[in-house]
């Protein structure tokens, strides 16, 4: 790539782009034509993140506990954000005891051990791994016009065949 | 491998999704392989530049992965315990 190629003109402003990309993983390249690229990352991002919800619960996502690992998690888009704020609802009275024998049931069982950090792995992963895809969505806007990669792989695919048929 | 099974099922029925955490203490391992194919299939989706074979390309990178991390888990049991 040199300073003089004009980037792939696309219909939308590449913050848009980026913006999307992270409020939903994988709209991004939906937005640009990479339709089948962009629904399988954002299945398997979303996949994830629900997946260390499903494993370690509602507590793998807590801003004020741990702050580091809420950073990755946000970068997933507000569906982090919502999920802290529940936390945080269910956490107004203080964390809840272990359930005991008569007591009523407490809002949420707070995850610890091997199953804590692997929840909080999916989730954190899920959130960097949509950095990955907001970059490579920002590259794929901004990447040089060149023939054999003006066209989405969707659009090649199909290219190729017609070109069979 | 049967009996962690068996004693997580009663647990299983009295679970709440996404407020309880899943008794998974004893198979904390089987979790790796789903994370592992996660990871291979974004980075894979982003690399190739056409998706025909990608999920051929994300099985082999995921089993790969596996692999190495089986094998790194051998090798540090076996600094832990005879070093």
């Amino acid at each position: 790539m040199t300073q003089s190629d004009p980037p792939i003109p696309t219909p939308m402003p590449v913050p848009l782009v980026a913006a999307a990309a992270w409020v939903v993983p994988g709209l991004g390249h939906v937005l640009i034509g990479e339709h089948r690229r962009g629904v399988i990352v954002g299945v398997t991002l979303l996949s994830l993140f629900i997946g260390g919800l499903l494993v370690g619960g509602v507590d793998v996502i807590d801003r004020r506990q741990d702050t580091l690992w809420f950073a990755g998690q946000a970068l997933i888009g507000p569906l982090a954000l919502v999920v802290d704020q529940v936390h945080s609802y269910f956490d107004a009275d203080g964390s809840p005891a272990p359930p005991q024998a008569g007591q009523p049931m407490p809002a949420y069982e707070v995850s610890v051990g091997r199953v804590n950090e692997l929840g909080t792995l999916y989730c954190t992963l899920a959130g960097v791994l949509n950095l990955l895809v907001i970059l490579d969505v920002i590259g794929r806007c901004t990447q040089p016009a060149e023939p054999a990669e003006s066209q989405s792989s969707d659009e090649r695919l199909a290219a190729q065949e017609n070109a069979r048929s | 491998m049967i009996m962690p099974l068996l004693t997580y099922l009663p647990t299983a029925l009295a679970w709440r999704p996404f407020l309880d955490p899943l008794d998974f203490h004893e198979l904390w391992y089987l979790l790796l392989p789903p994370l592992v194919f996660g990871i291979s299939l974004v980075y894979k989706a982003l690399k190739l530049p056409t998706l025909e074979r990608i999920w051929l390309d994300t099985t082999r990178l995921a089993a790969y992965i596996l692999v190495l991390i089986s094998l790194a888990a051998v090798a540090l049991f076996g600094i832990v315990e005879y070093f």
